[in-house]
């Protein structure tokens, strides 16, 4: 080396040249670095991981362990509970959390900076900068302590940079002051005096001429002037742009080329140095990889910087001339502005400056194409492409960092420069990303409609704009906003039918309503699928199979027949087609045409009876098969007992059903419903007066299952229940009770009683039963028995109509049991039995007595209830008791809170419905038309199916036309303020 | 081994190796197969060999002499064993696709003669692997569990690491044997093997999520693998994150939490493409 330049920036270049090599080598280590870690050290990454993963609860529930387990790793806990409650947005939680934590320790300031990083994630720029003022403050003096003093440094930078986003440059450089307070090294110290300059040159440049500017700049220049004498280094020339800068917002443009010009042979020295150093320590890369080591190493030269400040110098006096008229010293300036930009960004191409001089080459040469200049083509070597390249990955990586605001800002930049990149789709959904993120809805919704409109027929483009319109609806979804997300995919399916994701979202939004059994927006979406995407498929396939559950949910039993006929089609030979055979018979069953669900169980008996079928290739197949052969031998006969065919032939189809049961007790005398079967065979010879061989029968039944049947009336009654004879097993019930339990067991007793009301429907003659079991059972030892009674009494009550009479069993049940498996159920029938009680009673006194007994009640009740659709209808009943109590405005306000609720579930939306119809009435009966409005508006957006809508319409046409006018101009409004001039 | 062939015995201080020159017909186990073995002071012995379960000892024979006229049998008790070559039994790959294939009978024919065959030599291990296997594709757990354990029983490790653990573990689940399998699975995740610990952590999940307790199943079983072997290069663990991350999304599904499950099945397609776990996901399997 001839040069005497100082070569410190050497020994930088050399530690950012041998990071990456220490990552990988550390990469590497990581599966082993695993096995040497303390349990402590694990569960504390776990918990961390759990809160990178966006599982706060999870990490909490972890760190409450080790807390209890290591002493140690109480402060780490502290903080990661903070971080958990603030990560979710509960700031109350979080800040209960810090004042748990002893007020000025390390502890407690790490937690303040890192709830401050929160807040800022969240938007929430006030209180993280009080949270950033008061710990960065509270050190401005001395400087953190060790402990702290990198997470400080961190904060305060991150800190910095939001302001500086937001245009506070004042505060940024105040910020920025604070690193120097923590004692940086010499080359962290000097790098924040240049920040700071190039803070408070930003400041100087939206100033006008004054003490405050020229404050600004001479802070700006003494910056640049302390950090040029540390060295003369990289930053020593970043410092002499920088000072250059200041001198032209000096207005001294003059002294500020003079500055570049004396200067230009240092700064070619240093860059010199680099590639030599470069060359030197790499003597047997090829010529390839020197370029790319040399390209990489400058990056940091200050030489790009300068060149890219001598094209803005030509640049601003081209623009001078052109404006002066005078069109040949423009064209002249320009030429050199652009022969500067080329250089940056033929010979930097991945420095900072080599992005802004595109931006630059653009603007000039779209000048040139308007004066109708001719421009000498872009030289070899200048790749505009690149820049553009690196413009949307400059913007991606901003995204990656979580810098939303500025990554949306970058991102426009982008999309502006160079909207037909192939690149812009995907730019686009993470522009709307930014924005969702920023909370900024407006232009969210407009950039998603723009991506829809103009990629979703673009057939080259259309993969990549579904994708990033399905991030989108996946980065709603995770911040909980399910219906939003859910309105994306439906924009989705709606408008990218042949993307290859359109199948997988529509079956996404058919088992999302599924879910939550909305069988009617689930059939929509399963029948897309089975319409648009017919090939056979995994999707076709369980599309078929889940629109079968759908059209059955819907009690469309012929089409989901026909459905799953299709889908038997589709299968391949196995267990699963005759499967889908059973559950063709069942759907028979439930619409309880016995006849052809018979002929569907014979089906499947006959395919499996044929020799080699191709229905079991595999043993897990035969398994099935065989349990398949059992329910189908079993629910023939059954089948069969039920039909109610003309006179003649009820013998003919009861021995087919005698034959079938027969054949299944032939082939599973073990199964668990083999006493059963053979009670329906001895009942239906019963029923054919066939008397001695129904008495053998229940002999046998006897003999053989001891124990598990007793009591011939029992048995004939469990039968007759099974064949559907009610009249009949009424009889035999009447005989049961008038027996007065002597020969039948309190637990029989109460499932007479129980099939008496649930499958029978005679809750008068269930009562009796259920009256008996429990005076036949032991309250304390039969509990179980007796709790069941007393609150199935409590039903065949109410089943005849009997509510009131309800209040005395269940108040005993629940003195004797306040807490046990019936507790709720029996708040709620004694809350509805009070409230009768209320409704019927003469007096108020009474009226008032009786609802606040049904309120106690109901409270009680609640405390059970965890389902939300549950919860809202323990609302609505709610309602009615203050209805009961003529509590008027509670009863609205109760309606108003149920109609807030989020359609989670059926359940609800009924609940949300029923609120909503006679909430509105009562909105309008008391002149509250805003809040009718509101409300009529709302659930027209929301239940454009609703089952009021038109009550709703009606509604809205009874209320003063100027509410309607100011509510439809309210309404308008964001829209008006979004549209395109 | 020929009748007539003098004895001869040597002794070696230290070392319980047996010398014989012999011509007794021991009592065999499996048949004799080829191969090496690497005493633990890397001495290397080539020759037909077999295990005699009575002894608990290898028994190595090797011809010797001009014309191979003299047969030496060697003894090495397995403390003495550093490592064992056999070359793998013709039959074992053919049986593991009959039991891909659901041909499970004559699968667990073959296996079984495998894994007589070859009682201690190497291939007895994969082929209980895949004896197991279908067993359980048969609904038989239980002998699933006892194939295990013939290999388990001779060598504890293999209940905790390797191939033949995770079908042991599957074995025992699907047999409803939980307390072994939550001791493995407990000393499995205190063993020194990262793919052992993960594994043990997923299966945990399983066991959990099948008692429908979806949320311990997360927190103590499938989560663990995803976030303490995120970024690991090793294939077995990533196999096992994939497989953590494909199953922890079914967890959110019963626990209705929708937003997670989307995650880990992104972070499955994203970050474990190859892996069958993701195959899966992008054919539309949940």
């Amino acid at each position: 080396m001839k040069r005497t330049t100082d070569f410190r920036w050497l020994g930088l270049l050399a530690v950012a040249v041998l990071l990456p090599l220490g990552a990988v080598r550390a990469q590497k280590g990581d599966d082993a670095a695993h096995l040497r870690e303390s349990e402590m050290d694990r569960e504390i990454r776990y918990a961390t991981g759990l809160m990178d993963l966006g599982l706060p609860d999870f990490a909490v529930a972890i760190m409450g362990v080790v807390e209890k387990k290591f002493p140690d790793a109480k402060a780490a806990a502290a903080r990661l509970k903070v971080d958990a409650f603030a990560s979710q947005g509960k700031w109350d939680q979080a800040e209960v959390e810090i004042s748990k934590i002893q007020a000025n320790t390390e502890e407690f300031m790490s937690a303040r900076l890192l709830i401050s990083d929160r807040y800022y994630q969240f938007g929430k720029l006030p209180k993280a900068r009080e949270g950033y003022e008061a710990v960065l403050g509270a050190y401005s003096k001395d400087g953190p302590p060790p402990a702290l003093r990198k997470f400080y440094i961190d904060s305060a930078w991150k800190y910095s940079q939001m302001l500086a986003t937001r245009g506070d440059y004042t505060g940024a450089a105040k910020a920025m002051n604070y690193i120097l307070t923590a004692k940086p090294d010499e080359y962290l110290r000097r790098t924040v005096m240049m920040e700071t300059a190039d803070l408070l040159l930003k400041m100087a440049e939206h100033l006008p001429s004054g003490k405050e500017r020229s404050a600004a700049l001479a802070n700006a220049a003494g910056n640049c002037n302390t950090v040029m004498w540390g060295g003369q280094d990289i930053l020593f020339g970043k410092a002499l742009v920088l000072l250059a800068h200041v001198k032209k917002l000096n207005e001294n443009v003059a002294a500020a080329r003079k500055l570049i010009d004396e200067n230009l042979p240092k700064l070619q020295q240093m860059e010199d140095a680099i590639r030599d150093a470069i060359r030197e320590g790499n003597p047997k890369a090829t010529a390839a990889d020197l370029a790319a080591l040399t390209r990489d190493a400058l990056r940091e030269s200050p030489m790009s910087q300068c060149k890219y400040v001598m094209g803005t110098f030509d640049e601003d006096e081209g623009r001078a001339a052109l404006v002066a008229r005078n069109e040949s010293d423009a064209k002249q300036h320009f030429g050199r502005a652009l022969g500067m930009f080329y250089t940056v960004i033929r010979n930097y191409p991945t420095c900072t400056w080599c992005l802004e001089a595109g931006q630059h080459v653009e603007n000039i040469l779209a000048i040139a194409r308007e004066c109708a200049w001719n421009m000498p083509p872009v030289p070899k070597g200048v790749n505009l492409a690149a820049i553009r390249e690196s413009r949307y990955s400059e913007a991606n990586s901003r995204f990656a960092e979580g810098n939303y605001g500025e990554a949306a800002r970058y991102f426009v930049q982008a999309l502006n420069m160079a909207p037909d990149y192939p690149d812009a789709p995907r730019a686009l959904g993470l522009l709307a990303q930014c924005y969702v993120h920023d909370n900024n809805e407006l232009y969210a919704h407009a950039t998603i409609n723009y991506l829809t409109e103009r990629y979703s027929r673009d057939n080259a483009r259309m993969d990549a704009a579904g994708k990033a319109l399905l991030n989108v609806a996946q980065l709603y979804q995770e911040e909980g906003r399910d219906s939003r997300a859910r309105e994306l995919c439906l924009l989705f399916a709606g408008h990218f039918a042949n993307h290859d994701q359109a199948p997988a979202v529509l079956m996404r939004l058919g088992d999302d309503a599924l879910r939550v059994t909305n069988y009617v927006d689930a059939a929509a979406s399963y029948q897309k699928v089975v319409e648009k995407y017919n090939r056979p498929g995994k999707s076709y396939n369980d599309a078929l199979s889940r629109l079968a559950v759908c059209q059955a949910g819907l009690n469309d039993y012929t089409n989901a027949i026909a459905t799953l006929r299709t889908y038997f089609g589709v299968l391949p030979e196995g267990s699963d087609k005759i499967a889908v055979l059973v559950r063709v018979a069942e759907l028979y069953r439930k619409g309880e045409d016995w006849e052809n669900a018979a002929a569907a169980y014979g089906t499947i008996l006959d395919l499996l009876n044929k020799p080699d079928n191709h229905y079991s290739p595999t043993a897990e197949d035969t398994t099935r098969n065989r349990k398949f052969r059992e329910a189908a031998l079993y629910y023939r006969g059954s089948c069969y007992s039920r039909i109610k065919p003309a006179p003649e032939d009820v013998v003919k189809f009861q021995n087919l059903a005698i034959d079938s049961f027969n054949a299944f007790l032939k082939e599973n005398q073990d199964s668990e419903q083999a006493p059963s079967v053979l009670s329906n065979i001895g009942t239906l010879y019963f029923l054919q007066n066939r008397i001695d061989e129904a008495s053998q029968i229940f002999e046998t039944l006897d003999k053989k299952y001891p124990g598990k049947i007793s009591g011939i009336l029992f048995v004939q009654f469990m039968s007759l229940m099974d064949l559907r004879r009610v009249e009949k097993s009424v009889e035999v019930a009447l005989r049961i009770i008038a027996d007065g339990g002597k020969k039948y067991t309190p637990k029989q007793l109460l499932t007479v009683g129980d099939r008496l009301l649930r499958d029978g429907k005679k809750p008068a003659i269930a009562q009796k039963a259920y009256e008996l079991a429990r005076s036949t059972a032991d309250p304390v030892q039969d509990r179980a028995i007796w709790e069941a009674a007393t609150l199935g009494l409590g039903k065949a009550l109410v089943g005849m109509g009997k509510i009131t009479a309800v209040v005395e069993p269940v108040n005993e049940l629940l003195k004797k049991y306040p807490r046990g498996p019936y507790t709720a159920e029996a708040n709620q029938m004694l809350s509805r039995a009070y409230l009768a009680q209320a409704e019927a009673a003469p007096s108020s006194a009474d009226k008032t007595n009786f609802c606040k007994q049904a309120i106690a009640a109901q409270v009680t009740y609640r405390q059970y209830l965890k389902e939300p659709g549950a919860i809202a209808e323990a609302d609505m009943e709610m309602a009615k008791i203050q209805l009961a109590m003529g509590e008027n405005r509670k009863m609205l306000a109760t309606y108003q809170r149920v109609f807030d609720l989020k359609p989670v579930d059926v359940p609800t939306v009924a609940c949300i419905e029923d609120a909503f119809e006679k909430m509105v009435p009562l909105f309008l009966e008391n002149k509250r038309f805003d809040d009718a409005i509101e409300a009529i508006d709302y659930y027209l957006k929301k239940f454009p199916k609703g089952g009021h809508v038109a009550d709703a319409r009606m509604w809205r046409a009874q209320i003063p036309s100027d509410v309607v006018a100011r509510a439809d101009q309210a309404a308008a409004a964001p829209a008006a303020a979004f549209a395109a001039p | 081994m020929g009748a007539s062939v003098d004895k001869m015995r040597f002794c070696r201080a230290g070392l319980a190796i047996l010398l014989v020159l012999l011509a007794v017909c021991s009592v065999q186990a499996g048949a004799e197969v080829d191969g090496v073995i690497i005493r633990t002071d890397d001495q290397q012995f080539r020759g037909l060999m077999h295990w005699d379960s009575q002894i608990k000892r290898y028994v190595l024979v090797s011809k010797r002499g001009a014309a191979g006229g003299v047969t030496i049998e060697v003894q090495f008790s397995p403390g003495d064993v550093k490592s064992l070559t056999v070359t793998e039994p013709p039959g074992l790959q053919s049986a593991a696709q009959l039991v891909r294939d659901g041909k499970i009978q004559p699968a667990i024919v073959a296996l079984e003669k495998v894994a007589q065959d070859y009682d201690m030599l190497q291939w007895d291990a994969p082929a209980m692997r895949w004896l197991a296997e279908a067993y359980i594709r048969d609904g038989k757990p239980e002998q699933a569990v006892r194939a295990c354990e013939r290999v388990t029983d001779t060598r504890p490790d293999m209940a905790i690491a390797g191939e033949m653990a995770a079908w042991y573990w599957r074995a025992l689940l699907a047999a409803g044997r939980n307390n072994i399998l939550e001791d493995l699975l407990k000393k499995a995740d205190e063993s020194p093997h990262p793919a052992a610990q993960a594994r043990a952590n997923n299966m945990h999940g399983e066991l959990l999520r099948r008692q429908t307790r979806s949320r311990e199943a997360l927190r103590d079983g499938y989560l663990r693998t995803v976030v303490l072997f995120k970024g690991a290069r090793d294939p077995a663990l990533r196999d096992a994150r994939a497989e953590a991350l494909y199953k922890a999304a079914q967890c959110f599904d019963d626990l209705g939490l929708g937003a997670p499950a989307i995650r880990m099945r992104s972070a499955c397609i994203d970050e474990h493409a190859d892996s069958d776990w993701a195959r899966r996901l992008k054919a539309g399997e949940q």
